[in-house]
């Protein structure tokens, strides 16, 4: 049988992105544990050329989009933009693709579903990632960051374990509020209360488009 | 015989309410911890210019503010509780 294909874009041109590269990791690590094959676009690999060639190429069932992004579109490695509406939305199709980039569910998203994207999962408005500044330079030990990191990588790690689009997005909604509790408990440490508006925002802006039913 | 202009109720209720709100955040970001960092998008904020946003009511401000006013809306009318498995 042929493996199925994690395709993830990581850059870490600035302190967000080297959050995300660092907790993309974990899924690719566990993807290839689970026999994926793996087209890891790292760093400044995560650029247009090569996004476009492997997609076309290898066909990911599962896309993982790490980046900055807009209404409109998602970024790379310095910023270029890797897909946009009406530029290349088409490419994906019959993928399911994980967003953790702002904005992207509300109109990229919404035309990849149209232009045959199984689903799409991302954030309508901005993706908030809080963080300790005494931690950057260990993005897996933060102890706030873990709070959002640790629950939107439930998305692409459901999946990879079998699950449909829709438990991964329940599993990750769940686990976004179980954390949420415990910032609100007399357990969190004060950076980890204060942070909490901003992972209930991240909560109601996180969204499922297309099949709730697709799985890898 | 003085006169009294009589502005808009709504109009000063509108910008008391306002005002009192934006104090409210700035109260809140002021009195939470050093160590947290704020990444809205691409946009990296400290505590300090968090409250530099709010009180020049930019666009970031803006958007902190909403994010802060919809957290509390939510409290206030018990979202948070119902949202789903809640408890």
């Amino acid at each position: 049988m042929q493996a199925k294909t994690l395709l993830v874009t990581r850059p870490n041109h600035d302190l967000i992105t080297n959050y995300l590269f660092y907790w993309a990791a974990l899924v690719v690590k566990l993807a290839k544990r689970k026999g994926f094959k793996i087209l890891d676009l790292s760093g400044a690999k995560a650029n247009y050329r090569v996004f476009v060639s492997y997609v076309k190429k290898h066909h990911p069932k599962l896309v993982f989009l790490n980046g900055h992004g807009s209404a409109d579109a998602i970024t790379g490695y310095g910023n270029e933009i890797i897909i946009q509406v009406n530029l290349n939305d088409n490419l994906l199709k019959g993928s399911i693709v994980y967003a953790r980039s702002c904005d992207a569910a509300s109109i990229l998203g919404k035309t990849s579903v149209r232009n045959g994207t199984a689903a799409f999962v991302g954030y309508k408005k901005k993706f908030i990632l809080c963080y300790s500044p005494s931690k950057i330079t260990k993005p897996l030990s933060d102890e706030v960051a873990i709070l959002f990191l640790e629950p939107s990588n439930l998305i692409p790690i459901s999946l990879i374990k079998g699950n449909i689009v829709e438990a991964a997005y329940q599993k990750s909604q769940n686990a976004m509020r179980s954390n949420f509790w415990f910032m609100l408990s007399t357990k969190a440490a004060q950076n980890q209360k204060d942070a909490a508006p901003y992972l209930w925002a991240n909560r109601k802006n996180q969204v499922l488009l297309g099949n709730p039913d697709a799985k890898l | 015989m003085k006169i009294n202009p009589k502005p808009s109720t709504k109009l000063i209720l509108s910008d008391e309410v306002r005002a009192d709100l934006k104090n409210l955040v700035l109260a809140r970001i002021k009195t939470a911890s050093e160590d947290l960092g704020v990444a809205i998008g691409s946009t990296e904020l400290s505590k300090q210019e968090m409250l530099e946003k709010v009180t020049k009511e930019d666009k970031m401000g803006q958007e902190i503010m909403n994010i802060h006013l919809e957290y509390l809306r939510d409290m206030a009318s018990g979202a948070i509780y119902q949202s789903s498995n809640a408890g």
